[in-house]
């Protein structure tokens, strides 16, 4: 079972529609799919999937522990089914660190040939250790200087989270915060000087590191381009993650922006089936395709 | 100095190692538009990842890198191919296979005067006879997407492909009228 994770920081870029495409992308390829909407501060899946009152959602999870498994529903799509978001859940404050580990340690014993998970924005220490579990990493930008801000903090804490979840692993961490407290003194100014700082000081971190580098490799997707100008900042951006963050990066693809899309919801249909928006469904196509013409990041 | 290890640098110019010098120089001028001038939109000016000295550094990276690339001897990559002399231009208006004078060789090899056709694919007589003579200036009162209705029709009904020669006459009409205009 594959793993993919949609993500990239800030909110309305379009995380959750990528995330559907490519579920039912996957679905009408053959494969089983499970989408699990982990927006827990904007939950839209079930409206994507023209479900309107889904039975059963995250928050009997949160609220009731029903197994994972049982909250798995039929969408209208062949192959694609979903868990729709904590919709019911009238303070999403309520739901712990705990509540959420939980709910990704369940994830891996889906039945699925597939389970996108749609990360929702934000870059909170759960949707990055998620993000980096998975096998399929995928961030949505819109071009836009607002986004790509935002998309880069996101790829920052990405980065070190990964560092501090490994440094713990290496017994480096007390060493390293005092490091980074005093980053000033050692000329350290930014996470690239700072990993460099600790690849000199502990060969078993260097090593460690360079393994670890493995288990990231981003998909960037553009989202509501107008123009192709547009397409161009999205290349800039993907060449700036990989010089300035050093994330192997591919650019995936891009979906115009579709001005008749937001009468395609709150109906008993998939919001982004053939029929209702040939152009995003055409572009998720060509999106999926570049996807899997890469391989997954290796396994932890 | 160690060898300069050149699949870093075609990693930094982000191409193949299959790449060839053109696009070997492409890449770096692409390259350079986005790291080397002023920080476009694509760099968050406020980030500490995109001080002056980390965008001067990146910058220096792709210049050495592009050198090293630039230094290989020709012999290293795939030759090009020797360029190809231009075709000379065609007259837009000379015959060629597949215009309208066809159709009327098509026609006649049937044994279909005008009138059956007209006939039989309800256009009028005197619109296939200028669609046969490519007399294009009794055809503007039309709208293209009828004359190309009616070539398709008078195709079917000769036996002629349509997919084949309605792009034809169609581009000598658009050619004809840019030359009349």
């Amino acid at each position: 079972m594959q793993i993919w994770a949609v993500g990239g920081g800030k909110g309305g870029t379009g995380k959750s529609l990528i995330a559907n495409g490519l579920g039912m992308g996957l679905a009408e390829r053959g494969h089983s799919v499970i989408l699990v909407d982990a927006d827990y501060g904007g939950p839209n899946q079930h409206t994507y999937c023209g479900l309107r009152q889904p039975a059963t959602s995250l928050t009997d999870f949160f609220e009731r522990k029903v197994p994972l498994h049982a909250l798995v529903l039929d969408t209208p799509v062949p192959g694609l089914r979903l868990i729709p978001g904590n919709i019911n859940t009238p303070n999403t404050d309520s739901i712990t660190w705990a509540q959420k580990q939980k709910l990704f340690r369940h994830l891996r014993q889906l039945k699925a040939d597939h389970v996108v998970l749609d990360l929702g924005a934000g870059s909170q220490y759960d949707t990055l250790d998620t993000f980096l579990l998975a096998d399929y990493q995928i961030g949505v930008i819109m071009p836009e200087r607002l986004s790509i801000e935002n998309f880069y903090l996101f790829l920052k804490n990405l980065k070190f989270r990964q560092l501090g979840n490994m440094l713990s692993g290496v017994g480096l961490k007390e060493q390293a915060k005092a490091l980074w407290k005093d980053r000033k003194e050692h000329g350290i100014s930014s996470a690239k000087d700072f990993i460099q700082h600790l690849q000199d000081l502990s060969p078993a971190f260097a090593t460690r590191w360079a393994d670890e580098q493995g288990r990231l490799f981003l998909h960037m997707v553009i989202n509501q381009v107008r123009e192709y100008r547009q397409v161009e900042v999205g290349l800039a951006v993907k060449s700036s993650v990989q010089k300035y963050f050093q994330i192997e990066t591919a650019f995936a693809g891009y979906i115009r922006h579709d001005k008749d899309l937001w009468q395609n919801f709150g109906q008993d249909h998939p919001a982004l089936g053939q029929e209702r928006s040939v152009a995003v469904h055409l572009a998720m196509e060509g999106i999926l395709t570049a996807i899997l013409a890469t391989q997954p990041v290796e396994g932890p | 100095m160690a060898t300069p290890n050149l699949d870093r640098c075609r990693q930094i110019l982000e191409v193949s190692p299959e790449a060839t010098r053109e696009e070997i120089t492409s890449a770096y001028h692409h390259l350079k538009r986005i790291h080397g001038a002023e920080p476009g939109l694509a760099i968050a000016a406020s980030m500490e990842e995109f001080s002056l000295e980390a965008r001067q550094q990146v910058m220096a990276e792709i210049e050495e890198a592009y050198a090293l690339l630039k230094a290989i001897p020709t012999e290293a990559y795939v030759p090009e191919p020797e360029p190809v002399a231009p075709e000379p231009e065609p007259d837009p208006l000379e015959e060629v296979p597949g215009d309208g004078s066809s159709l009327r060789r098509a026609r006649t090899k049937a044994g279909l005067t005008l009138d059956q056709v007209a006939q039989e694919t309800c256009v009028r007589r005197e619109y296939l006879k200028a669609l046969e003579d490519e007399e294009f200036q009794d055809l503007t009162r039309l709208a293209p997407v009828n004359i190309r209705g009616y070539l398709t029709a008078f195709a079917n009904t000769v036996g002629v492909p349509a997919d084949a020669i309605v792009p034809v006459v169609m581009e000598r009409f658009a050619t004809w009228l840019r030359l009349t205009k």
